[in-house]
């Protein structure tokens, strides 16, 4: 799809995409850095390896989701959008390709960084836990789509800062509230982050990350119909 | 004298937002015939443009109906806008890492051109358009006027029926402007708006006058010349004003008065 490549090209030029994935990359230095937590962590205690793995993760995924409102709408703001539109590219074809455009790069910087993340606090999961930890990545990986789709909606309604700060305050709660362990619930878009953090304790980890995603790319879907919608209405 | 030529750019009663304007457009009834090249002139000045990005889509009207090229606009582009209809912004609004060579082809595939086809209209486009030795060199390093050449390449491509221009080629030189403007095809009909209407004289055979959101003229460039008034933005406000005060005026369904026109 040459909106999508266009896309990526334009992260690639403007830094962004760099800071993307670096952004991602970076959040598995708390797992490599920090000693592995041999005893599970109690409730109220400070956040161990994975604990502070999980809440860099849901920071990074949130600083991208911010990145996504703010470069849609410098998109409108320039006229790039629209010169697309006139050429008789679908408004919804072009806020799709700058979802695939970021999906892609949360989903190819999260495999390095999962790898970092399973080498480094492997000694502190039980021994079986590789596919626990993988469903719990790709729960989070959700919860990073949904922030993005956020993100796509809040930068089709309004400017890039305001369209930032908007996805920063929606996104913040439930992402880092889970990674915190500050909402235990799995069922809601930030429950990946919270099966990761609670990962050594969880009880079935890979029903309740597999949940977590399935409620995050619901909910994603959703924001992506209400973002075309408000993005075809949007003046370009 | 009323031209009975089929329209290529038909409104009724268009209202529409605009930039910090409840009421930038307030029922536009406007014929633009086949062939026309008309300047578009507005007090305030952004009502002009506003009309110009209704027409290409990129701005919802609120109300009333457009059709050009035989087709009516519909809330999303449909396939046939981009060979049909082409727009050029006063920004080129074209990704500036892309070379005119890229962007141009860019814009045929897009219009679903066939990709030797495309070769061939992007080496006729550069070489019109005086863009062949910096046809490979991106946009950000080859400053304003090869972007906004680049930009009405892009657009002529398609080779269009309708060519909405907004505020075009600002940064060229006069002589030069003139000469990328003067655009050949019979069937091809442009509508300019620009802020500076003297320096669309030679290029447009038509005006049409915005004021306070309402079409209050439509008419030719010779009427203005037969009532010894400037191609300006005061002579044809003038002009307007004749109108308006003539007993005998048609009043049209937006408050409009029409001149007559010849093109």
């Amino acid at each position: 799809m040459p909106v999508t490549g266009l896309a990526l090209h334009q992260l690639w030029i403007s830094f962004r995409l760099l800071l993307v994935v670096g952004a991602i990359l970076l959040a598995s230095l708390p797992a490599a850095l920090l000693p592995s937590a041999l005893t599970p962590s109690l409730a109220g205690a400070p956040p161990d390896a994975l604990g502070w793995y999980a809440i860099a993760l849901a920071a990074a995924l949130l600083l991208v989701a911010g990145v996504a409102a703010a470069t849609i709408a410098l998109e409108r703001r320039r006229g790039t959008a629209g010169w697309l539109a006139v050429r008789a590219v679908p408004r919804a074809t072009i806020l799709l390709a700058w979802f695939v455009a970021f999906s892609l790069l949360v989903v190819i910087a999260m495999l390095p960084a999962g790898l970092v993340g399973w080498f480094s606090l492997q000694n502190g999961l039980p021994p079986d836990g590789l596919l626990p930890f993988m469903a719990a990545l790709a729960g989070a990986a959700g919860g990073g789509l949904a922030a993005i789709s956020l993100g796509l909606l809040a930068g089709s309604l309004l400017g890039p800062v305001p369209a930032a700060l908007a996805t920063l305050l929606l996104a913040g709660p439930p992402l880092l509230g889970a990674a915190t362990g500050q909402w235990g619930w799995v069922a809601m878009p930030g429950g990946g982050l919270a099966v990761l953090a609670g990962l050594e304790t969880a009880r079935r980890p890979i029903a309740d990350a597999l949940l977590a995603a399935g409620v995050a790319m619901a909910l994603s879907a959703v924001l992506l119909v209400l973002g075309m919608t408000a993005f075809r209405r949007a003046e370009l | 004298m009323r031209l009975l030529r089929p329209a290529a750019i038909e409104l009724r009663d268009l209202q529409a937002l605009g930039p910090g304007r409840p009421d930038a457009l307030r029922g536009i009834d406007l014929s633009v015939p086949v062939g026309a090249r008309l300047v578009l002139v507005s007090r305030p000045d952004e009502a002009a443009s506003t009309l110009l990005r209704v027409l290409a889509g990129l701005v919802r009207s609120t109300r009333g109906h457009v059709a050009m090229a035989g087709l009516a606009r519909a809330d999303d582009t449909p396939r046939g806008w981009a060979r049909r209809v082409g727009y050029v912004g006063p920004q080129p609004a074209i990704y500036p890492w892309l070379s005119p060579a890229e962007a141009l082809a860019l814009a045929g595939r897009l219009a679903g051109l066939e990709r030797r086809e495309i070769g061939l209209r992007v080496g006729e486009m550069l070489d019109r358009f005086g863009l062949a030795d910096v046809a490979s060199r991106p946009l950000s390093r080859s400053g304003p006027m090869v972007a906004q050449k680049a930009a009405l390449a892009a657009t002529l491509i398609t080779d269009p029926e309708v060519l909405l221009l907004d505020e075009p080629l600002r940064s060229v030189d006069p002589d030069e402007r003139r000469r990328l403007l003067e655009l050949p095809p019979r069937r091809l009909t442009v509508a300019i708006a620009s802020r500076y209407p003297a320096s669309e004289e030679g290029i447009v055979n038509q005006v049409a006058f915005i004021r306070d959101g309402r079409m209050i003229l439509h008419g030719s460039v010779a009427e203005l010349q037969t009532h010894g008034l400037p191609l300006s933005v005061r002579g044809i406000e003038q002009l307007a004003d004749r109108h308006l005060a003539t007993a005998d005026r048609r009043p049209m369904a937006g408050g409009a008065s029409r001149a007559a026109i010849s093109t």
